[in-house]
């Protein structure tokens, strides 16, 4: 089986991940994410002083900026600014710092597909950076189905992209795989993946281009148990950052 | 004076009328009627509303459509002019789609420039031509490397009450589905069209849609994910989220968007595509009706 | 270049339309106008209604056969102006949609939308209680849908946008009606659609009275030496605003003011009418 992407040897694997928090130290906190060749970078301010305008009473707004890596943003920044903004909304715990602002702004570095998951996991890992109480944190996964094989196709390069039938965005919240854990855990007995597949319950889904049902849930599946390898990533990433840092406070 | 206090302790402090309490606590408001399993305007919580459209109506445009959707009224003009083609697709043509939301529809839009959702709008319905193939730009190619035709979609919103979405893409394609253009000559640089007052076969084409997609969407109400098929703006106004599922003739998906709220189960996905199937026939049903 | 709008290409121009020889287009030497059912002091039938827009305070949709425009008001709602003002502020805007005329139209406000704002603005104002509203802005949005004729458009907005402030329950002194009338040239010697510098010298030209047709459609406005926008209030025989534009004599243009007079009556009936009707509905 062989992809576009030579580096790859099978469909369902991801590229190497990489982050890096606090690299900018004007911002209360900020991170950068790979996907191989995409890379993603994201600061968050906050909470800040608001304006008037954008004021909420019980909770703090939040505002997404998202730079393209050419040029000015277009109509296509701003539906990714709403996306990400939408999805962090109920996820943030908002209520903690009334009457405040949380911007985010994401850079784009290098693109080579997948920009929007790559994005999804900057701004979760930059939030975790600004200490901005979150109730939970999210991984995000791309796949495409292949215009020729009919494959699916996990974390699509730029050329993988073009040759695509549909492309699927997936977000999802670590709340689903815990319970999926915790089922999975109780209840050995029941086949486990129609368990997974069904308690995938997705946190954000943007998918275009032409599929079936069946489809568009088998990427559901496929990306769901991928956002497991990036829900881990940003775990260690987050625990290995901790430490250095508690390392350094009591040395 | 004696009386004033035995008067407050008989009757509650506060008492509201109907309007007041929905502007005070419109969730509030909300659920009190979804517990019921209704709306505050009387429909169910996965009916649409009444739908109509309507052909033709701008005869400025090479293809026009009217859409209302229950309060929500937009209009669709397609106009074909000339342009060069992009260096890298010599022989194909634009589609252009554009919604405005002015302010003469409702008072949450400003004057200026768009406003983000009308460009998320006009964004969704982008892609969802695009990535699903509607139209080979091919198609509108008049001179290679020289003149294509450029098809202004544009989307005028007169009456906005919620899901401008899915009004919005029904009045692209019945609009692109109306559209008749001139068949052109080029010579040496300039495109022609014959002027005749009436369009037949003879002298004009229609476009050759590959399918026509409609989308449908739901709000999200948090917390408990109430599903609220074709949202009005009250309603959209206390939602959190929204899934819009697009779906072409032969029941193949062409987009699936779920954004916002909490996580859904793919049960909740799975029952809104079965909705949002019947709802697209019904559509369908309509659209053909009035041709 | 506009980043907030999908791009299309940076230049498209409209296709040029060719007619054959022997096409035969109307001109002002034809014996009726160019809208064969019309005599040149009919207009064209209005259709008004009030309510469209149900998020607006006040609404109205006219059609002039080809001239269609909806009218949102929105108001009296605070101003944005800082400091008092004892008179509230009438703020208009007309907008065409980019396929409302023959070649494609910009979305940006261009100067011919400002002009027209203003145009209307004016001529509704007199009509209007502002000293009732205080550091208030009445909003009139204008959007035309298509447009045939640039005088009945105006007049069209004008008549609209007074329905739609009384259906709005602003306090008015009167409906303000509005009408417009071309002035077209009769004489043979005319064949180009032109109107230049050789009409004025041509020796038969001027000597000829022009014809008054009321409520010019595109077709015939293209031949037009001048037109008038009467802007009128029936109940109080008052004239708001008047444009008149061209070369007329002063005879023809009190012959047309008394025509548009006369014609704003009639709509004023229509005006009525569609009031009437939406009260109805709402009881």
């Amino acid at each position: 089986m062989s992809r576009l992407d030579r580096t790859r040897t099978s469909p369902h694997q991801l590229r190497p991940f990489f982050s890096s928090q606090n690299l900018l130290n004007r911002s209360d906190g900020s991170a950068q994410f790979d996907f191989g060749g995409s890379s993603v970078l994201c600061s968050v301010t906050g909470p800040a002083e608001v304006k008037l305008r954008d004021e909420k009473l019980d909770k703090a707004t939040l505002e997404v900026v998202v730079r393209p890596l050419v040029g000015l943003p277009g109509v296509k920044d701003k539906a990714l600014e709403r996306n990400i903004r939408e999805t962090l909304e109920p996820l943030v715990l908002s209520g903690l710092h009334p009457r405040t602002l949380v911007q985010i702004v994401v850079q784009t570095m290098k693109d080579d597909g997948s920009i929007a998951s790559t994005a999804f996991n900057a701004a979760i890992m930059a939030l975790l950076d600004a200490g901005i109480p979150l109730s939970s944190i999210l991984g995000s996964v791309t796949c495409t189905i292949d215009s020729q094989t009919n494959d699916i196709l996990l974390d699509p390069t730029t050329e993988e992209l073009a040759q695509a039938k549909s492309t699927h965005v997936f977000v999802f919240d670590n709340k689903a795989s815990i319970h999926a854990e915790d089922k999975s855990s109780m209840d050995h007995d029941q086949a486990s993946s129609t368990q997974e597949s069904s308690s995938a319950a997705v946190l954000f889904s943007d998918s275009t281009g032409l599929f079936t049902e069946g489809e568009y849930l088998e990427c559901a599946h496929v990306c769901f148990k991928a956002a497991q390898a990036v829900h881990g990533f940003i775990r260690t990433a987050v625990e290995k950052k901790l430490l250095k840092e508690y390392q350094q406070t009591s040395a | 004076m004696a009386s004033e206090p035995t008067n407050l302790a008989i009757s509650p402090a506060f008492t509201f009328s109907a309007s007041t309490f929905q502007k005070l606590h419109p969730l509030e408001y909300f659920r009190k009627f979804a517990s019921q399993g209704v709306r505050p305007d009387g429909r169910l919580l996965s009916s649409f509303r009444p739908t109509t459209v309507h052909y033709g109506v701008i005869t400025t445009a090479d293809g026009s459509a009217m859409v209302r959707m229950g309060g929500t009224t937009v209009v669709c003009g397609v106009k074909a002019e000339v342009a060069e083609p992009r260096l890298h697709a010599p022989d194909q043509g634009y589609l252009v789609p554009n919604v405005e939301l002015s302010p003469i529809c409702s008072s949450a839009f400003r004057p200026g420039a768009p406003s983000e959702q009308a460009q998320v709008v006009s964004e969704q319905i982008h892609r969802v031509l695009q990535e699903s193939k509607v139209l080979d730009l091919k198609e509108l190619c008049i001179e290679e490397g020289k003149a294509v035709w450029s098809l202004w979609v544009d989307v005028v919103c007169v009456s906005y009450d919620g899901n401008i979405c899915d009004a919005a893409l029904t009045s692209v394609m019945a609009a692109l589905s109306n559209v008749r253009i001139r068949k052109p000559t080029y010579e040496e640089g300039v495109v022609k069209v014959a002027g005749v007052d009436l369009l037949d076969d003879e002298n004009s084409f229609r476009l050759n849609l590959a399918r026509t997609p409609l989308s449908v969407s739901f709000a999200l109400l948090d917390t408990d994910l109430i599903l609220l098929a074709d949202p009005n703006s009250a309603e959209e106004s206390i939602s959190q989220g929204q899934i819009v599922i697009t779906l072409d003739e032969t029941g193949q998906l062409c987009a699936v968007s779920k954004v916002g709220a909490a996580s859904s189960s793919q049960q909740l996905l799975k029952q809104c595509i079965e909705r949002a199937r019947e709802r697209s026939q019904e559509l369908r049903r309509i659209m053909n009706q009035e041709q | 270049m506009d980043r907030k709008r999908v791009a299309g290409p940076e230049l498209s121009v409209a296709p040029l339309v060719e007619y054959p020889r022997d096409h035969k287009r109307w001109t002002p030497q034809d014996e009726q106008r160019h809208d064969t059912k019309r005599q040149p002091e009919d207009m064209r039938p209005i259709y008004l209604k009030t309510g469209l827009i149900n998020q607006a305070n006040g609404s109205a949709y006219i059609e002039l056969e080809k001239t269609k425009l909806a009218c949102g008001v929105y108001g009296p709602r605070p101003g944005k102006r800082t400091g008092f003002s004892g008179h509230g502020v009438l703020n208009c805007e007309i907008k065409f949609a980019t396929f409302s005329c023959a070649k494609r139209r910009g979305h940006m406000r261009d100067p011919q939308e400002k002009e027209l704002s203003q145009i209307l603005s004016q001529a509704l104002t007199p009509a209007v209680r502002l000293d009732l509203v205080p550091k208030s802005t009445i909003d009139i949005f204008i959007t035309v849908l298509e447009s045939d004729g640039w005088g009945s458009c105006v007049a069209a907005a004008i008549t609209a946008a007074s329905v739609a402030l009384a259906h709005a329950g602003i306090e008015m002194l009167d409906l303000v009606a509005g009408c417009s009338a071309a002035y077209i040239p009769s004489g043979p010697s005319i064949a180009s659609p032109t109107p230049s510098a050789t009409d004025a010298t041509n020796a038969t030209g001027p000597s000829l009275a022009p014809r008054i047709f009321m409520d010019a459609d595109l077709e015939e406005e293209k031949y037009e030496q001048g037109a008038i926008v009467l802007a009128y209030m029936p109940s109080l025989n008052e004239v708001t605003h008047m444009l008149q534009s061209g070369k007329a004599e002063g005879s023809i243009v009190s012959q047309s003011v008394e025509h548009c007079v006369e014609a704003c009556n009639k709509i004023y009936a229509v005006m009525h009418h569609a009031l009437v009707e939406s009260v109805g509905e709402n009881k």
